[in-house]
């Protein structure tokens, strides 16, 4: 529309150059017969007078009719107040057309955008923060784990030749109890028949009804008696002893694995805070094993095991993880048969054994005291 | 849950136990009547996970083809489940080098 108005106002201005140009020359030559003849004008037709006019009417009907015509377009594109009523019918491209004719005023949406890409940068910054102390914290808490882990390591081969110790203390101190056992049994038998020999003695020394005077035989039994006794007693101290010797060592074991245990809850703790924030029980258990990539690790730990008893172990970790995994905690007995599945399984205890100093790589170390984390903590959690 | 599913269940968990004592060939023999049977009685959420188990059963007795067929079948009968993005992670796992 702006061409058809550029060239409307061109055919107008050509138009006017024309009529000018005729008035000149009209101009010139009533000049010219003026000065020679003025009288005639004055005598002149209507007919010529409406000839000399029509072009001017024709110039002024055109101005008019294109002045409106360029008044209609400027209405239709760039009035006022025309947008806004039409600005609904509008296709969204044009809506935000701006007008050539009028000065926008955009500081308002500029001051907007300006407030918005501020906002958008302060978000971002905020996300960088929010990013920053994540990783921050994760590799703290990596840190952390890395640390107990050593330290928990440290006290689990300690447990372990602790209680290799303790086992074979208690097993040497069962024996000697059993022994024990046997010789107060066997001093028993030997005073009971002591005393029965004794009581014989007497009643043959009664039934003589005269005073004793085998005084010899008499002595020689009461000795044989005190011996008994005496051995009896002997026997029944270091049984005694056997015992609470027993019990110690029962004791000190139990307190061993207590600590164990603790510390164990304890890295578990922040394992599970690390791995799977904002989750508890079996649910955290779940994440940590998604989070950190278990049985992927898993697969990869296979396919690097040498011997069959490696694999066989890494093959029954693998499944007791992924029905960790698969689990659903909705579904109570089947959670139920889960952990006396793995209540009644050794995997744990063989998880231990492979966790010894002499267990293979890094890799798999953590491999396997990530899961053993995660199989103890099954039980501490239900 | 269902009398007709009670049958089904029993020889699902048979199946979990002998996966756990690694008797693949023998679980996967269970495992290929129950997954079909779960899901006839409309229990889908066994139908997946015992579906999940055959194909693992499979991948653990070398038959590749066939377990990627089924954690194939997993990913595309039951996507969104659990059995399925664990059957995703198997695949991901057999395709690595």
């Amino acid at each position: 529309m702006n061409d058809q108005n550029d060239t409307t106002r061109d055919r107008v201005e050509g138009l006017l150059r024309q009529w000018g140009a005729s008035q000149a020359a009209n101009q010139g030559a009533g000049e010219l017969s003026a000065s020679r003849a003025p009288e005639p004008i004055r005598r002149r037709s209507r007919v010529v007078v409406l000839l000399r006019w029509a072009p001017v009417g024709v110039a002024a009907a055109l101005l008019l009719t294109a002045g409106v015509l360029f008044k209609s377009g400027r209405i239709e594109f760039h009035g006022p107040s025309a947008p806004m009523a039409e600005s609904s019918d509008r296709p969204a491209a044009l809506a935000d057309e701006v007008p050539r004719t009028q000065p926008v005023d955009l500081s308002d949406e500029l001051a907007e955008a300006r407030r918005q890409a501020t906002d958008a940068r302060r978000q971002a910054a905020e996300a960088r923060n929010a990013l920053s102390e994540a990783l921050a914290q994760n590799q703290a808490d990596n840190l952390k784990i890395k640390e107990l882990r050593g330290r928990l390591t440290g006290q689990g081969n300690q447990f372990a030749r602790d209680r290799e110790k303790w086992t074979l203390m208690e097993s040497k101190l069962t024996s000697l109890i059993s022994r024990a056992e046997r010789s107060a049994i066997d001093a028993r038998g030997e005073l009971k028949k002591a005393q029965k020999e004794l009581a014989d003695a007497r009643t043959a020394l009664a039934a003589r009804a005269k005073p004793p005077v085998d005084t010899e035989e008499l002595k020689g039994l009461k000795a044989r008696l005190a011996v008994a006794v005496k051995e009896l007693k002997r026997q029944q101290d270091s049984f005694r002893t056997a015992y609470s010797e027993r019990d110690k060592a029962k004791q000190a074991l139990a307190t061993l694995k207590a600590r164990h245990h603790a510390a164990l809850d304890q890295i578990r703790r922040v394992y599970l805070a690390a791995s799977a924030p904002g989750k508890t029980g079996l649910a955290a258990l779940q994440e940590a094993v998604k989070r950190r990539g278990l049985l992927k690790r898993c697969v990869a730990l296979q396919r690097k095991a040498r011997t069959v008893a490696d694999k066989k172990l890494l093959g029954r970790a693998e499944v007791v993880l992924t029905r960790l995994g698969l689990l659903d905690l909705s579904d109570s007995s089947a959670v139920s048969a889960y952990v006396t599945q793995l209540a009644g399984s050794d995997l744990i205890a063989s998880l231990d054994a492979a966790l010894g100093p002499l267990a293979a790589d890094a890799g798999t170390q953590d491999w396997l005291f990530e899961t053993k984390l995660i199989l103890t903590g099954v039980q501490r959690v239900i | 849950m269902p009398r007709s599913v009670v049958g089904v269940m029993i020889v699902y968990r048979e199946a979990l136990t002998l996966i756990d004592e690694l008797k693949y060939a023998d679980a996967a023999a269970k495992l290929e009547r129950v997954s079909g049977q779960f899901e006839a009685a409309g229990d889908l959420t066994h139908a997946a996970e015992s579906m999940f188990w055959l194909g693992f059963c499979r991948e653990k007795l070398h038959r590749d083809d066939l377990a990627r067929q089924t954690y194939v079948m997993v990913i595309q009968q039951f996507a969104g489940s659990k059995p399925a993005e664990y059957a995703q992670l198997r695949l991901d796992a057999m395709n690595q080098p």
